[in-house]
């Protein structure tokens, strides 16, 4: 690996860095490490300001008492406290009082919606109208990482709720028309990948829209343990002509998951320069993706996006998430297939002599180190 | 005099590129042009070799596992004792195969002592031996100890300790010795025995890691020994806490208990800050003292009480603010004291 220094001194772009620079850049990096807490001093911060907010919350509730009649009071007290919470979160009091602001921001944020939310007209769609405008609005007002992140998440997946439940009349009972959600859903889940690979590929968005990033990972993660447990599962059956078109739009998400793995491999491979170089490489890795569609595999291709995702950018938290989602999907994977217990032997066997016959060909062709010259 | 190495001598990696964007120490051209040679150079082929043999071999596994599971009923007693013992056996060998001091023989050994549990669960299931759970894990632990002992090898260290530690849990619910108690006693045995189980291990670990011909030196095992002591300190300290609330309980046995917890923690709080210094295992001290404090201001607030005010949230917020404020500030000053110039 190179070291800071030789990436500065021998740049690709092949401009020396000044010594003032390096300077500059050195007292960044001592002033970032001083700064900088261990994670288990966090967790411990975060604990201690959770708890206390939740009491001061106590007191807040215990001074109005429970009842309904009090719906908005309890609305206005939660944008007093996210007013509060966001001029404490801008200050730099440390991160005891950062978490107790995130706390209270997100008390504050639940109390709005407690209290402003009619229950008999369209609480969903106004739940989802409120949950992206308070997205929107803490992203701009409230700098800190978590609060962005945990706000953006609610509202995708308040968004999610909405969109496969509906918002037509009572709430909860009426469901959205099948073609229009099968529409909406595939959009959805464009719109997370696209804004996975937006936030995070280019360093310059990566800046400002890390959290957002984090939030569509999570939330896509989310999206699909959920279907693992049959949660947005429909009793009818979506009927399309021709049948390739049912097919598609039936294989749409894993589609666009393979899509996104394919983009995803040629960036952190260095981009359009290196598929022109090596096609037969990328082409190999097209049809194993084609594969994956083929058999149903969305999960397992999901995770292998946030493995991949995690091991170029080096972050460690999408890779972790890659890491535990991976098995978990796989696992399920095998164990819904439609065999006996001797036929999935069969494909499991054959499917891991296939993974070591891979293995072997990389090693032999792709990673095939150049030779040495005598 | 020795200095500290610059920070520009340490790898490049990506996260710390971007953090230098953020503080506009580097431009976005720059650091999308470096992160393109770290990205070159990061270890890909390890990673895809290492994990496609991983999952080769996971797959192959849980096939045969599948293909045993189709099996099972067709199979002999005699046969199914034989593959377990079959499969122990071939683990040990191919550790002695490969080696005891490379990581792979150690992870072989450490898969036959896993093993020789499926072997003594077979066992029992055939011949029905009715053995309580606890007789199972000391069974286990004891069978395995010499591989353990020879190994040199902390994991499987640690995964003895688990295996002492569920013999124990199990034992004290079925003990004849504890005929007759209630399920609050039995709950007390449980953790006082795991405190001084994990606690003597602890002390242990420290001495024989002082020795000179000492073969293991990473700080993990002792943090992980340190955990299973104290967290059943702090479950028992809190158990007696709460268990005041009862009008019938003495309060005599609570006060003896916080004694002896105020001095395990003081003691830890002085090794580790003093003697030895480690700010995780400070940390866990602390959020351990934390979490027991809490529960006794809870306690001397009374939530229970029918008089039951606004006040007293507002008071209980304030003082977990004080308590887990005091325990960051005290971590905080340890690292900043131990911390080089």
């Amino acid at each position: 690996m190179k070291t800071l220094q030789e990436l500065c001194l021998k740049p690709e772009t092949g401009e020396r860095f000044s010594p003032e620079r390096l300077r500059q850049i050195e007292e960044t990096l001592i002033e970032d490490h001083h700064s900088d807490m261990p994670w288990y001093l966090k967790v411990i911060v975060g604990i201690g300001a959770w708890l206390a907010s939740c009491f001061f919350l106590g007191f807040a509730f215990a001074l109005i008492g429970w009842e309904d009649k009090h719906q908005v009071t309890f609305g206005c007290i939660g944008v007093v406290l996210l007013v509060v919470a966001v001029v404490v979160g801008r200050q730099k009091w440390g991160v005891f009082a950062g978490q107790c602001a995130l706390a209270v921001s997100l008390a504050g944020q639940a109390m709005i919606y407690f209290g402003f939310i009619d229950e008999q007209n369209r609480p969903l769609g106004t739940a989802m109208e409120y949950a992206l405008g308070l997205a929107a609005l803490l992203y701009v007002a409230y700098p800190g990482f978590m609060s962005r992140l945990m706000t953006c998440f609610a509202a995708l997946q308040v968004t999610l709720l909405w969109i496969y439940t509906g918002d037509d009349g009572e709430p909860f009972s009426t469901f959205r028309v099948e073609s229009d959600l099968t529409r909406l859903v595939l959009l959805y889940w464009a719109v997370h990948l696209v804004g996975i690979c937006y936030c995070f590929l280019r360093p310059r968005h990566s800046v400002l829209l890390a959290p957002l990033g984090y939030a569509f990972i999570i939330s896509l993660a989310a999206w699909q343990i959920e279907n693992l447990f049959n949660v947005w599962t429909r009793a009818t059956v979506i009927s399309y002509s021709p049948v390739w078109v049912e097919w598609t739009f039936f294989h749409g998400r894993f589609i666009m998951l393979a899509v996104a793995f394919f983009v995803i491999a040629v960036w952190a491979a260095g981009g359009i320069p290196v598929l022109r170089e090596k096609p037969p490489l990328f082409l190999g890795l097209a049809l194993a993706l084609a594969v994956l569609v083929w058999l149903g595999s969305g999960g397992v291709l999901l995770a292998l996006i946030f493995l991949l995702l995690g091991f170029s950018l080096q972050n460690r938290a999408i890779l972790g998430l890659g890491l535990l989602l991976f098995p978990v999907f796989v696992t399920y994977y095998y164990y819904n297939l439609n065999l006996d217990l001797l036929a999935k032997a069969g494909v499991l066997i054959g499917s891991g002599l296939v993974m070591l016959l891979l293995r072997a060909g990389l090693a032999r062709s792709v990673f095939a180190g150049p030779k040495e010259v005598p | 005099m020795k200095t500290l190495p610059s920070p520009l001598d340490r790898p490049a990696s990506i996260p710390v590129l971007r953090r230098l964007l953020a503080a506009e120490a580097l431009t976005s051209q720059e650091v999308e042009a470096m992160e393109r040679q770290v990205r070159r150079d990061l270890p890909w082929k390890i990673w895809l070799d290492r994990g496609l043999l991983s999952l080769g071999i996971a797959l192959i596994l849980a096939g045969i596992g599948y293909f045993f599971a189709h099996n099972w009923d067709h199979l002999t007693d005699d046969d199914k004792l034989g593959m377990a013992g079959g499969a122990v056996l071939a683990s040990l060998l191919g550790a002695t195969w490969v080696g005891f001091d490379r990581f792979a023989g150690k992870l072989l050994l450490l898969a036959a002592c896993a093993l020789v549990g499926v072997y003594i669960a077979v066992f029992g299931q055939i011949y029905q031996t009715g053995a309580d759970s606890y007789l199972l894990f000391t069974n286990w632990a004891f069978l395995i100890f010499p591989w353990v002992a020879l190994s040199r090898f902390m994991p499987l260290w640690m995964f003895w300790m688990v295996l002492l530690n569920l013999a124990l849990g199990f034992y004290w619910p079925v003990s004849s010795f504890l005929e007759g108690f209630g399920s609050w006693d039995i709950f007390r045995h449980e953790t006082i025995s795991l405190l001084l189980l994990n606690g003597v291990a602890l002390l242990l670990r420290e001495v024989a890691g002082r020795w000179p011909g000492a073969w293991f030196d990473r700080g993990w095992s002792t943090l992980f020994l340190m955990t299973a002591a104290i967290v059943p300190a702090s479950v028992e300290m809190i158990d007696e806490i709460l268990h005041t609330w009862d009008s019938e309980a003495h309060v005599g046995g609570a006060r003896l208990v916080g004694v002896v917890y105020a001095a395990i923690v003081l003691g830890l709080g002085f090794y580790h800050s003093r003697v030895r210094y480690s700010l995780p295992a400070l940390a866990i001290t602390t959020l351990n003292t934390c979490t027991v404090l809490t529960f006794l201001a809870i306690r001397l607030l009374d939530f229970d009480q029918p008089r039951f005010d606004a006040g007293i949230w507002l008071f209980a917020g304030l003082i977990v603010l004080g308590i887990f404020g005091g325990g960051v500030f005290f971590l905080r000053t340890q690292r900043l004291a131990h911390q080089h110039p």
